[in-house]
């Protein structure tokens, strides 16, 4: 389940960060481009910044 | 899990994905993910993701102008159970481990019971089947259910589930999560425009399912210790057992109080005490654990080069 294959309308309306065990690099090119955070208090600045809300995700690998 | 609020990032901790939807203020508008026995993605889809951003952002374009956000008044982290602080500090600590560190924190303290595993109830346990893509549309309400008794029927858009409003199976596992263990749970949903309203009726047990996927079930004791891979449906038929029969055959590694009991590699375990059990190993180690307690002596019955044997073992706990 990746952001890339999202309707860009909705992706960019989301600020998004991953949390859990694995961190995701930034992911597709270009405008609609989903850029994954890892620092959840960053995301918080950057969500209140642009009046964004939080898509936050735990990946967990057992 | 380190330095996660776990009073606002309340979920079910056996997940390996789950997302959530929240204002910069730490309002959360809803929560997407969960998984039931058969997989763990089957109950997913990017379809019913969208669906759930959709409303999470029509949430978020009525509120976030309001002043009205709760976010929790605590904040209680992982590394707060004592089972924490055994780990090296740049140790990983998985979701999961917060199921295993509550147990040992309530066992501790003598307040844990076996209830405490039945978490996070699907909703087909009120007899509900959602729509995986649209995850607050039911599709299925099961004759004679808690819902079908309530009224709802296929089709039906659920609003909310004990308060909490609902826009995937996420969402309606957290408000029967809050549920009692028996007793009533408000419903709202939405049929032709009309609203609805009223009360599951849930009777005792009804939180109960199968739940042998869980990691966090591994820490519980007793152990089994037999462990091995499922006979195929043929190698069971060959042998003139059931096709849902449990069967299965021990591995290479057989654990000293197996070996000490006499099991060997390969033995074919078919049952525990002359039950007929018709499930998985996985099923099974999920049951030894719910019917046994540690220090129980059990008598499995296998199969040896095709004959039967009766092999008993005391299920002792694992070394500390």
């Amino acid at each position: 389940m990746k952001a890339r294959h999202l309707q860009p309308g909705i992706a960019s309306s989301i600020a998004l960060i991953l949390a859990g065990a694995i961190a995701t690099p930034a992911l597709g090119a270009g405008q609609n481009q989903a850029h994954w955070l890892t620092d959840y208090d960053q995301a918080r600045k950057i969500a209140r910044a642009t009046g964004k809300p939080l898509f936050i995700v735990f990946r967990c690998q057992h | 899990m380190r330095g996660v609020n776990l009073n606002l990032f309340d979920f079910d901790y056996d997940l390996t994905w789950i997302g959530f939807f929240l204002s910069a203020n730490e309002q959360v508008y809803g929560r997407y993910g969960g998984r039931d026995a058969s997989s763990a993605d089957g109950q997913m889809s990017l379809a019913g993701l969208r669906h759930a951003m959709a409303m999470a952002l029509t949430t978020h374009r009525r509120t976030s102008n309001a002043s009205h956000a709760i976010p929790p008044s605590s904040v209680q982290t992982v590394e707060q159970y004592p089972a924490a602080q055994r780990r090296q500090a740049d140790a990983c600590i998985h979701c999961h481990h917060v199921y295993d560190f509550r147990r040992e924190a309530l066992q501790a303290a003598a307040k844990w019971h076996l209830d405490e595993l039945w978490v996070y109830p699907l909703p087909e346990n009120v007899g509900l089947t959602l729509d995986v893509d649209e995850g607050d549309r039911v599709k299925r309400v099961a004759d004679n259910s808690p819902a079908a008794v309530a009224g709802l029927r296929t089709g039906d858009r659920l609003q909310t589930v004990n308060g909490v409003p609902t826009a995937s199976l996420a969402d309606v596992q957290y408000g029967l999560q809050r549920g009692p263990a028996q007793g009533t749970i408000p419903i709202t949903w939405i049929r032709a425009g009309k609203n609805h309203a009223n009360d599951l009726e849930v009777p005792s047990g009804w939180r109960k399912t199968d739940i042998s996927w869980r990691w966090s079930l591994r820490g519980l004791e007793p152990s089994s210790w037999v462990h091995g891979d499922d006979l195929t449906a043929e190698e069971k038929r060959n042998l003139g057992l059931g096709e849902r029969q449990l069967a299965f055959f021990q591995g290479n590694f057989v654990s000293i109080p197996a070996r000490q009991a006499g099991i060997r590699q390969n033995d074919v375990i078919i049952g525990v005490n002359g039950k007929k059990l018709d499930m998985t190993v996985q099923q099974f180690q999920a049951y030894v654990k719910l019917n046994y307690k540690l220090g129980d002596r059990v008598t499995y019955n296998l199969l040896r080069a095709g004959t039967r044997l009766d092999v008993s073992l005391t299920l002792v706990g694992r070394p500390p």
